[in-house]
């Protein structure tokens, strides 16, 4: 039990002095950037903090490479990396690795969302007015297509300014509604009044009626801004599966590929071994940026693929 | 075996700070790429093009980095000296005269090569980047279209079936801050003189709002989006060099001028506490919370430094000569605290 306690504190040491020197040079290239913006040097300061949590979030695998790869030149510098082949084979490593592992797989997949907060609490520092406060619920039923836009949502307040209503069919606007009168009783969405247009018609309609159930829930689960209703559950459930699986092996062919015996050879060519991780990386970085209007799924499934090629290929040599 | 110790140190000190400098101007070119990339959805026929343009501002965005690079490379120097116990070699081997010739030669080959960089490389580059950039930016100026869908800011939302070149086909479109809605067979995006124009063709307007509630039936309908304007090349501080800088007639060129000369001073003291890092060794003593009390001090130097330029650009009663005196007893007095830490 002493190793893997020795192992972990032996990593989490070369995560920290990644992490923080990582920051550091972020943090300095955003601040120097900042400079020009007409704000005061405390705005700027704070700006450049989120900045630099930001560029982290956009790649936080490359700490877990440099990491990774701190963790072993360490090891190797004193012989170490020998004996712990000898006591410990690659799966036993493995489970010392796995908590880091799912931790850095969970920043992954919520890395648009981390991103999202940073942006919106950038925003309020530069009161800038970019915050999405509109969301668009697209719905099919049938051959008809509804689009409801929700506008001006003050969470605090629970208060929402505008819904509007458009609804098409064959390509003709069937349907319309505004309502600016609005207000929200257990978490659904009421108006008192609003304007309709019907049948090439416009009519007012002063009634007191339920527009959408559980909006509350509904603004607060969807992150986005535009929402498919039914379509997008399948959708955004594969892409989750699918990022799970390619972030997973991702993590699991780098471990290998650091943990494996031939990094425990003298004469291992480095070069190679930076040349392997380097793509891998730049390959995990792209491939999810690139998006098909056709054959995605296809394209993500050879993605998936080719990862899978790569752990056995380097499993093999273990 | 002296020159072979001498020539060691050099490919170590020069090997560690070329790899820092490769993964973290990479990582930093990377989050560039992706930044854009998230900024505009996804531009995946472009990636190369934005690639290849971010490409030419790294020499830029080395010589903020270069001193830090420097200061952590000599971290690992030392570590890797001293774990395989060279350290202990190398000090017996090279005297103190041999040993100040190494450090001032490489002191020397930095700045030079740092000078280089500032004044003439990044310069270039960095007039062909802005001209690149600003060519992707108008071009993707609306964004990008992706999965059928086509978001302008939040000013409009286009939903098609297909596209060709700069035209949408079987489209359905909302203007957000007049709650238009739209249903068209085509819609181009053509550019006007300094604005962009979004021609929808063949389709029904409704109009939805507190001063107009309408519909039209239109066979052409022009929607100019008037906060998107075509932009110019404007000539910003990373085009010129300290000299330009320091005779130009703005405040702010001229400060970040006299930023880039003190940027000079900073790395030769940089480079003198390095030196002193890479032989600095105490018997099975662990240097980590030495060598991170060294970074986070450097650090904070050039925190305060960019405190200073602020208060040079927003401050009248605050002057060159302030500027300079509080850069520089910041400097001696680091200097000598590190000193007395690596004694």
């Amino acid at each position: 039990m002493i190793l893997p306690i020795y192992l972990a504190k032996r990593f989490f040491k070369a995560l920290t002095i990644c992490t923080v020197i990582s920051y550091s040079i972020f943090f300095l290239f955003s601040l120097l950037g900042n400079l020009g913006e007409k704000l005061s040097f405390k705005s700027i300061f704070f700006l450049s903090i989120l900045n630099s949590f930001q560029i982290i979030t956009y790649i936080p695998s490359h700490l877990f490479i440099l990491s990774l790869c701190l963790f072993i030149l360490n090891l190797k510098s004193k012989n170490e990396l020998i004996i712990i082949k000898e006591y410990i084979d690659l799966s036993k490593l493995f489970y010392i690795i796995f908590p880091i592992i799912v931790l850095f797989i969970f920043v992954e997949m919520k890395k648009d969302d981390f991103s999202m907060s940073f942006e919106k609490i950038k925003s309020n520092v530069i009161n800038s007015k970019n915050i999405v406060d509109t969301k668009i619920l697209i719905s099919l039923e049938g051959n008809k297509k509804r689009y409801n836009i929700f506008n001006g949502y003050d969470h605090d307040n629970a208060v929402l300014n505008q819904y509007l209503s458009f609804e098409t069919q064959n390509k003709i606007i069937n349907r319309g509604e505004i309502s600016t009168n609005l207000y929200l009783d257990n978490s659904n969405l009421y108006s008192n009044k609003s304007i309709i247009y019907e049948n090439n018609n416009f009519h007012n309609e002063d009634l007191n009626k339920k527009l959408f159930e559980n909006f509350i829930s509904f603004w607060s689960k969807n992150t986005g801004t535009i929402i498919k209703d039914k379509v997008s559950n399948i959708n955004s459930s594969y892409y989750i599966i699918q990022s799970l699986i390619f972030s997973s092996l991702f993590y699991l062919c780098i471990s290998m590929i650091f943990l494996s015996k031939r990094l425990v050879d003298r004469g291992m060519n480095t070069i190679n071994i930076f040349l392997i991780v380097s793509s891998m990386f730049l390959y995990y970085l792209l491939i999810p940026k690139i998006i098909l209007n056709n054959f995605q799924y296809l394209f993500m499934l050879i993605a998936i693929i080719i990862f899978i090629l790569t752990f056995f290929r380097i499993k093999q040599y273990e | 075996m002296v020159g072979r110790a001498r020539s060691y140190i050099i490919y170590n000190y020069f090997k560690y700070i070329l790899i820092l400098l490769f993964i973290f101007i990479g990582l930093i070119w990377l989050s560039q790429i992706i930044r854009i990339l998230e900024l505009q959805y996804s531009i995946y026929n472009q990636i190369i093009e934005i690639a290849s343009t971010t490409l030419l501002a790294l020499p830029s965005f080395i010589n903020p980095l270069v001193p830090f690079l420097i200061l952590i490379g000599s971290f690992m120097l030392n570590s890797k000296i001293k774990n395989s116990n060279e350290i202990i070699i190398l000090k017996q081997y090279l005297s103190t005269n041999s040993l100040r010739i190494l450090l001032q030669l490489l002191i020397l080959f930095t700045i030079i090569v740092y000078a280089i960089n500032n004044e003439v490389i990044s310069k270039k580059f960095y007039e062909k980047y802005k001209i690149k950039e600003l060519e992707i930016r108008n071009n993707l100026k609306l964004g990008s279209p992706v999965q059928n869908e086509f978001h302008i800011d939040d000013i409009v939302s286009i939903f098609f079936d297909s596209k060709e070149n700069d035209t949408f086909y079987d489209v359905e479109a909302i203007i957000y801050n007049q709650n238009q809605f739209i249903v068209s067979e085509s819609v181009e995006i053509e550019l006007s003189k300094s604005n962009f124009n979004l021609v929808f063709s063949e389709g029904e307007r409704v109009i939805l709002n507190d001063i107009e509630k309408s519909k039209t039936i239109f066979d052409k309908f022009t929607y100019i989006l008037e906060s998107k304007k075509y932009e110019k090349l404007l000539m910003d501080k990373d085009h010129y060099n300290t000299f330009e800088l320091i005779s130009h007639p703005e405040n702010d060129f001229r400060n970040h001028g006299h930023n880039k000369i003190f940027q000079y001073f900073f790395l030769i003291l940089v480079g003198f506490i390095s030196l002193k890092i890479i032989f600095f060794y105490i018997n099975k003593k662990n240097n980590l919370s030495n060598f991170s009390f060294i970074f986070i001090l450097v650090l904070l130097v050039q925190i305060l430094n960019s405190y200073l330029i602020y208060l040079l650009d927003n401050f009248n009663s605050f002057n060159l000569l302030h500027f300079y005196l509080i850069n520089f007893i910041f400097l001696i007095s680091t200097y000598f605290l590190v000193n007395k830490i690596l004694k």
